[in-house]
């Protein structure tokens, strides 16, 4: 008995270790604030996702800092963050099944369809309406149909979280300028330039002429020199909507870019290469032409002025059709965040004025605030960390561009209202000055004398793009295959590039692609957004 | 052992040595890589010109990745969390690995325990249904939310099972008629016995919990909860997460770019430890016991 | 029957915790597995839309998942193989080192890849294996052309094959250590006497002996033979060797990125499960029918 006596207090003491640690919760969810804390004060809930690159001050964190005061002293609003996550959008999925929502949070677009559908978030249409101030409207009425990409049946469940403005996406090819003007060629008006170009980078220096990766997405960009719109959706000749990248005119691409892979223009790695791998050589000296998005200058830009200095600098230039025109640019939906309320939220009005505030500040605060306010909640990416709390302006890099290029250009800073205007003209007068790697990206994107911005603003003024057809939500239909239908896409063409397949290939895999449920994407899209 | 002295034997032994000397500097070249990765410029990590030696030497990627006391913090919860779940896991092994090593003529059932834990090797519920079971239990931000979901790890029990039922039936017998109960054998008799599966399976346990870094993102609302290879994770951002917020923040392209010599730091900082810890479990390995043979 | 019981209560005593906890967190989590046949909302939970086999047949109809399924299989067999001869091999060639020192030193070098995650890996391999890279540049002394190995869809899953067991050898290596240390003595001893050389001993009393422990780790690995690895998977692959390259879970993970598809990944899991426990179950019937191997 002695021995069953000692097992069975060990398998008591087991199960009691389980239960303690049951109780044992602690630092768990012990919230019984009641939401008027006797000072007329609102306390609100709310999660966010980490911001790894702002700079807090001592004690400061994304729970706790400048923003947060801000809304207490100013508004009256307490703001409680509920959990932070690196893995926000599974954290955010696991706290919707458990029921655990906090009052205010943003979601991506298929999350804001889940939970309409399942009934839990709140109609903002009365509380938006009554209570957002006319800048917050304003930049509604800029991306009308951002805006409307958060209703449902005319009802506004979703605020759109916006972005900086399409002036954002148009792409370039970029070109080393030292190997450029020291062979004094010219400025690439049509396809057979750049080829031409990229052949005599290889005569001279060795290597591949041009650096892409296996995701295709840089040569997809390029694509519109063919007049082809990979990745996104437009009218055929019947008025129905198709996906751009199973046009005739993509078939054309691919074979001008199997002659490429032939000469050995294309990188003959590129198949297994991924983005860091591309840009190492880029970064090593080694190649001089990239087709690439308007960001270039932040990466690989600054790693490569500091390997190999500023002469190495790269510039941007508007890419060229066959035909010697200029080509239209692909511009694409760009709201993927959205800001909602649990349902039975109490305080939709408190999170509206926080929206107006942050708008106020960004827009306005410069003259009507202290330099040093505003200092502390913008700079050093505090601007960021405000997670679901505020709008951004989708006008602003294009008034923002427009400022910097006006202030480098006469000298006067006057024009310059908001701390980024601020960071983007010093720091191209930085690099002018210093050629300092950090500043790079920004003087490359608005401050060079070929800068991205200026190519974009030209482009976006001349209305020389198209935008996707697809203007908002993806049709569920469609994104139930995730990225499969684009995967056998992608594999048939690096198949036709490398030369593997014949050209002819690409029509068995146009068909594979239907196949495989390209053909239920297409009715879908037609339904959701077609005529 | 006795040895043996003939020529081919010697020569064997050349080639063995060869051999062996070859593998394990093929194992470790790596990680020489890794250590000059994460002491070189990210510049020169970019330009892919980094292979034994650093290359424009900086420790930025360590300062960033040891400045603020969150490292220090998530070492603790991360050594605690190990220490205390490898205990959990031993101790449950031990006591499932007994009873189900005898037959089932003298523990009753014992098939059915058997396919009971089998089971859940092979199936499993998923994320959603076991968070879920954590709340409900109220784990959440709680150190045994990282400790009890798999506190039997199951592929180890089977290891120790057939160990024990490799060990001689007369060493229990004997023990039995002289009057101890299962739970005196157990603890007097066959652990001793156990040791080089013990300190086996105890490595695995520890190597599992040390590297673990999701449980930790998931069951832990507050950051400052996280262990070790959680916190270290939050430091990088991805490639994949970026591309796919909305607008570019021009500054977290900036911060992707510390992200090679980031990792390699962060990799070597979270393996320190164990390789520290290895040499001295060893000694448990390689001390046979000198009794009876395995039985099949 | 009830004296029975009393004489065994011990060891179901000592198997209470283990139930216990095993049942909380792994049986009813099942619960969960109705997901694969719902059209799964988070919001709505577990009363989310029936959608019967809707999931499934939307998977197995697409053409390039059936595909994965031959990749799965493929690479993880031959992972199983080599996961199981090259650690015995290592084990027993490391055993013939007599200086302890020397060998502790050689088992812990081997154990090292084993920390360095598949991203640091992924790096490393693009540029050791590129066309300029050091294994092209060796063989290209033997007058042999730059192989790609990692863009070539017939190589690409060797490459994977044998990297893996490079990786993760030394984990094996300290299973079957362990188990080569538990021969007694004795034995090699009356086999030095008969006359047999080291070879014969290897042959004859080593293999026979560390049997059970291979065929045990065997079965045990049979668990997970449609995983194949997605961290390596993930990290190395590219379009170009999609068609031998792509595997169950790296597709299913393609399928979910615009959004959670919970329902697919569950069925699918589902899916994997019920093949892997029939694996299981046949190979464990195989083992002890035909070899008398009781390994559960």
């Amino acid at each position: 008995m002695n021995q069953k006596m000692k097992l069975l207090i060990m398998s008591v003491s087991m199960s009691a270790l389980l239960i303690t640690a049951c109780s044992d919760t602690g630092k768990g969810k012990t919230q019984t604030d009641a939401d008027d804390d006797g000072t007329g004060a609102v306390t609100i809930h709310t999660v966010t996702s980490e911001y790894s690159s702002a700079k807090y001050p001592k004690g400061d964190d994304i729970t706790n800092n400048v923003w947060t005061r801000r809304y207490k002293e100013k508004l009256n609003i307490n703001v409680k963050t509920d959990w932070v996550s690196d893995e926000y959008e599974t954290k955010l999925n696991l706290a919707i099944s458990s029921n655990e929502l906090p009052d205010v949070f943003r979601v991506n677009p298929s999350q804001l369809r889940q939970l309409v559908e399942a009934d839990m978030v709140m109609d903002l249409t009365e509380a938006f309406e009554q209570h957002a101030s006319e800048r917050l409207k304003g930049y509604m009425k800029a991306d009308a149909d951002s805006y409307e990409s958060g209703k449902k049946d005319g009802k506004l469940y979703g605020i759109p979280q916006m972005h900086w403005g399409l002036i954002e996406q148009p792409d370039f090819i970029w070109i080393r300028n030292d190997w450029k003007e020291e062979l004094k060629l010219q400025d690439p008006k049509s396809v057979e330039d750049i080829k031409n170009m990229a052949l005599k980078f290889m005569e001279k220096h060795g290597g591949y002429g041009m650096a892409v990766d296996q995701s295709l997405d840089y040569l997809n960009l390029l694509a519109i020199a063919w007049n082809a719109h990979p990745d996104m959706w437009i009218e055929d000749n019947s008025g129905k909507l198709t996906y751009g990248s199973i046009q005739p005119e993509m078939k054309n691409a691919l074979a001008e870019w199997a002659e490429w892979y032939k000469l050995g223009i294309i990188d003959p790695e590129f198949a297994i290469k991924d983005f860091n791998a591309m840009n190492a050589d880029i970064v090593a000296g080694k190649v001089g032409i990239q087709p690439y998005y308007q960001w270039w200058g932040y990466n690989p830009g600054v790693d490569t002025i500091a390997n190999l200095g500023k002469d190495a600098i790269f510039y941007p230039y508007l890419i060229p059709t066959v035909d010697g025109k200029e080509a239209k640019q692909s511009i694409f939906f760009a709201n993927n965040n959205y800001i909602v309320m649990k349902k039975d939220a109490a305080n939709p009005q408190a999170v509206i004025e926080i929206l107006n505030d942050y708008a106020y500040i960004v827009d306005e605060g410069n003259g009507k605030e202290k330099p040093e306010t505003l200092s502390a909640l913008l700079d050093n990416d505090i601007a960021h960390v405000v997670g679901a709390f505020r709008v951004l302006n989708p006008n602003s890099d294009y008034e923002q561009f427009e400022a910097v290029s006006k202030a480098l250009e006469t000298k006067d800073t006057s024009g310059l209202t908001t701390s980024g205007m601020w960071q983007k003209y010093n720091n191209s007068v930085e690099f002018i000055k210093n050629a300092t790697p950090g500043a790079t990206g920004d003087y490359l994107q608005q401050g060079a004398p070929k800068n991205a911005y200026g190519l974009a603003k030209k482009v976006l003024d001349s209305n020389n793009y198209i935008k996707t057809a697809l203007w908002g939500v993806t049709p569920e239909a469609l994104s139930s295959y995730g990225t499969t239908l684009d995967d056998i896409l992608t594999e048939g063409f690096t198949k036709i590039i490398m030369g593997s397949e014949s050209i002819d290939y690409f029509d068995v895999v146009v068909q594979n692609w239907r196949a495989a449920g390209g053909d239920n994407a297409i009715e879908a899209v037609n339904e959701a957004y077609g005529k | 052992m006795i040895y043996d002295k003939s020529i081919s034997r010697r020569v064997f032994l050349i080639i063995n040595y060869t051999i062996l000397l070859t593998i394990s500097l093929l194992c470790v070249l790596p990680f020489v890589n890794l250590l000059a990765v994460s002491f070189s410029s990210s510049s020169a990590v970019s330009a892919g010109s980094v292979t034994f030696w650093p290359v424009e030497f900086t420790t930025k990627a360590y300062e960033f990745a040891l400045s603020g006391g969150a490292f220090y913090s998530s070492l603790w919860v991360a050594i605690q969390r190990t220490v205390l779940g490898t205990l959990v896991n031993l101790v449950l092994i031990v006591l499932t690995a007994y009873p189900l090593s005898k037959t089932k003529q003298k523990v009753m059932g014992r098939n059915v325990y058997m396919g009971f834990f089998i089971v859940t090797m092979l199936f499993s519920g998923g994320l959603i249904p076991t968070y879920l079971v954590v709340v409900k239990m109220g784990l959440i931000d709680s150190i045994w939310s990282l400790i009890l979901p798999g506190a039997l790890p199951v592929f180890s029990m089977i290891i120790l099972m057939n160990f024990i039922r490799g060990l001689p039936e007369e060493i229990e017998e004997s023990a039995i008629i002289d009057g101890a109960g299962p739970l005196q054998v157990l603890i007097r008799i066959m652990l001793p016995l156990l040791k080089p599966a013990l300190a086996t399976v105890g490595l695995f346990s520890i190597v599992g919990h040390w590297n673990s870094w999701f449980d930790g993102i998931i069951y832990m609302n507050n950051p400052a909860n996280y262990p070790l290879q959680s916190y270290l994770q939050t430091l990088l951002q991805s490639f994949e997460q970026m591309m796919l917020k909305s607008g570019s923040d021009y500054t977290q392209l900036l911060s992707m770019m510390n992200a090679r010599t980031g990792r390699a730091a962060q990799m070597f900082l979270g393996a320190i430890p164990i390789l520290l810890i290895y040499p001295f479990l060893q000694k448990y390995f390689t001390k046979g016991l000198v009794l009876g043979s395995v039985k099949g | 029957m009830l004296k029975k019981w009393k004489q065994q209560s011990p060891y179901h005593l000592m198997l209470i915790p283990s139930v216990v906890l095993v049942f909380i967190f792994s049986y009813i989590p099942f619960y969960g597995l109705i997901i694969a046949f719902q059209k799964y909302n988070p919001g709505l939970g577990f009363n989310s839309p029936w959608v019967g086999w809707d999931n499934f047949t939307h998977v197995f109809n697409q053409p390039n998942f059936v595909r994965t399924i031959w990749n799965t299989l493929y690479m993880s067999i031959f992972k199983m193989l080599g996961g199981i001869v090259v650690p015995v091999v290592f084990a027993l060639l490391l055993n013939e080192v007599l200086h302890n020192g020397i060998k502790r030193t050689f088992q812990t070098l081997v154990y090292i890849p084993n920390f360095l995650s598949w991203v640091i890996m992924a790096g490393i391999m693009l540029d050791v294996l590129s066309a300029n890279g050091i294994v092209n540049t060796f063989l290209s002394l033997f007058g042999v052309k730059p192989i790609s190995f990692l863009g070539t869809p017939s190589i690409f899953p060797w490459t994977m094959i044998v990297s893996d067991i490079w990786k993760g050898f030394g984990f094996g290596t300290v299973v079957y250590l362990a188990a080569l240390t538990s021969i007694d003595p004795g034995l090699y001893e009356a086999a030095v006497i008969d006359g047999a050389k080291r070879w014969k001993q290897t042959l004859y009393i080593t293999l026979p002996l560390l049997m059970p422990t291979i065929v045990l780790m065997s079965v045990l690995s049979l668990g997970n033979v449609l995983n194949a690895g997605f961290d390596q998977i993930y990290n190395l692959y590219s379009p170009v060797v999609y068609q031998t390259g792509d595997i169950i879970d790296t597709y299913v993970y393609r399928l979910g990125i615009q959004q959670a598809q919970y329902s697919i990944a569950t069925a699918v899991g589902l899916f994997k499960s019920v093949i892997s426990c029939i694996l299981v179950a046949v190979s464990y019937i195989l083992a002890y029918r035909v070899a008398g191997y009781r390994i559960f």
